[in-house]
């Protein structure tokens, strides 16, 4: 299990303040701003959708009694 | 006998004995072993006193106090009052001001339990340094409840309803009886072996009043080496076990262990949307700023017209040009009054002039002058030029 595993809505969700963050800050050349932009778009919708798609999980969950082991 | 220096006041006298009696460290917190007798209660304060086969000791208990008391006092209980002995200065009486109260039976097991608590922080297990942050994002999530239990199911129902994305793992284990200790210590193991970010511990209220099972050394030790941060949810609001010491973040509800495992969905979308207006926001604020400066560029004289770029130079040409063509008149004029000049010059020196004054030229066939006798020979043609006319002549 110690291999990359795909990013973590945690991760998109910080790459996505830092998108922000940086596209804020209005130093960067416009074609980097116009990037992240897009970047930053598609990650809204992106997350959007994972919380969205979760609700297929509600009322699922595994159950480990002790007698398995 | 009565002058002032051989007697005190009664105050005075209360007084001193409430330094004296107040100054003792062992009256400041003491456990006092008595049966109960006279207990009155009133809306501030109890008021009882404390027996054994030879003595009373007067006793107080404010309402705060009385608040957290787990049984109804009565007279005869063998109890065991927790407090500090102080005297009532007004009446000169000492009393002991109770804290907390118990039942004797129940009271050992407290002393027990007290005396396990200092252990195990003196050890530094309850350190709050010691407590790790609850994961905000969990991705999985490991329960340690009564199999099908309230709390059970009020857990996984408000875990979901906050933030569906999570796995959640039951690991079903009897919560009280004398075998809960011992499958509380094997479910926690069994946890370990799981890929969890938080692991909850909860017991839902309305059960029996028996926590005891939580209160284990072992289990606490075990959970105080938790390969993830751990909630519990599993004693009441004034109620504490260990376990509740020993976890990162202690609860009084599995609602509210819901709460402290998960993010809420409804203000992640929230902050999402806020994330994508700022964006918005953001690159709005960068293509406004650059056509700004553009539209500041592009009003700049230069581009309004571009001719005046020129005006300089066209000026400089059309100086430099006027200059020429004066220099140039100049040049001319002064040569046409030379010319005019050098004609009259020309006009004075004419030899025709000096014909007319009577004088002739004589040249031979070829145009040559004749100046002298010896440039003719005999025979030889010449002619006379005169004024009006030529005279043809052969020389003999």
């Amino acid at each position: 299990m110690a291999e990359k595993k795909e990013k973590t809505f945690e991760d998109k969700l910080a790459r996505l303040h830092e998108i922000v963050e940086k596209v804020e800050s209005e130093t960067l050349p416009l074609e980097d701003s116009m990037k992240l932009y897009e970047e930053g778009k598609a990650l809204v919708v992106e997350l959007d959708k994972t919380l969205a798609d979760a609700k297929e999980k509600i009322g699922k969950y595994k159950v480990i009694s002790q007698q398995k082991k | 006998m009565d002058n002032e220096a051989s007697f005190v006041t009664v105050s005075q006298v209360n007084g001193y004995l409430k330094t004296v009696i107040e100054g003792i460290a062992d009256f400041r917190r003491l456990t006092v072993k008595g049966e109960i007798s006279n207990f009155k209660r009133y809306s501030n304060a109890a008021y009882f006193d404390l027996k054994d086969d030879k003595s009373v000791l007067p006793c107080v208990m404010w309402s705060d106090s009385l608040f957290y008391l787990s049984f109804q006092p009565k007279d005869g209980d063998e109890v065991l009052a927790t407090g500090s002995v102080q005297v009532y200065q007004p009446r000169g009486r000492y009393q002991l001001y109770v804290n907390s109260l118990n039942l004797f039976g129940q009271g050992a097991e407290l002393l027990r339990l007290e005396a396990l608590k200092k252990k195990l922080t003196s050890e530094g297990l309850f350190d709050e340094q010691r407590k790790r942050p609850i994961a905000e994002f969990p991705t999985a999530i490991g329960l340690i409840v009564g199999d099908g239990s309230a709390a059970e199911a009020d857990l996984i129902k408000n875990i979901q309803r906050r933030w569906p994305l999570v796995d959640i793992i039951v690991f079903p284990s009897l919560v009280q009886g004398t075998d809960a200790p011992r499958e509380l210590l094997r479910a926690f193991n069994l946890s370990q072996e799981y890929e969890l970010s938080t692991l909850v511990f909860a017991r839902g209220g309305g059960s029996s009043e028996d926590l005891s099972a939580f209160n284990d050394e072992t289990l606490v030790r075990a959970v105080s080496k938790s390969r993830v941060p751990t909630i519990s949810a599993v004693g009441h609001e004034i109620d504490f076990t260990l376990l509740d010491f020993v976890v990162d973040k202690r609860v009084s509800t599995p609602t509210a262990a819901a709460e402290a495992a998960t993010p809420d969905q409804l203000d992640i979308k929230q902050k999402l949307d806020e994330l994508s207006v700022s964006l918005d926001e953001a690159i709005g604020g960068v293509l406004e700023q650059l056509s700004d400066e553009v539209g500041t560029l592009s009003s700049r004289p230069f581009f309004k017209g571009p001719e005046s770029m020129y005006a300089a130079a066209t000026e400089e040409v059309e100086g430099l040009r006027k200059r020429l063509d004066l220099a140039l008149f100049n040049t001319l004029e002064m040569r046409r009054v030379d010319l005019t000049r050098l004609g009259e010059h020309l006009d004075a020196l004419n030899p025709c002039g000096v014909l007319k004054r009577g004088y002739s030229i004589t040249q031979r066939k070829d145009g040559s002058i004749v100046q002298s006798v010896v440039d003719v020979k005999k025979d030889d043609v010449i002619e006379s030029r005169f004024a009006d006319g030529i005279i043809t002549s052969k020389v003999q």
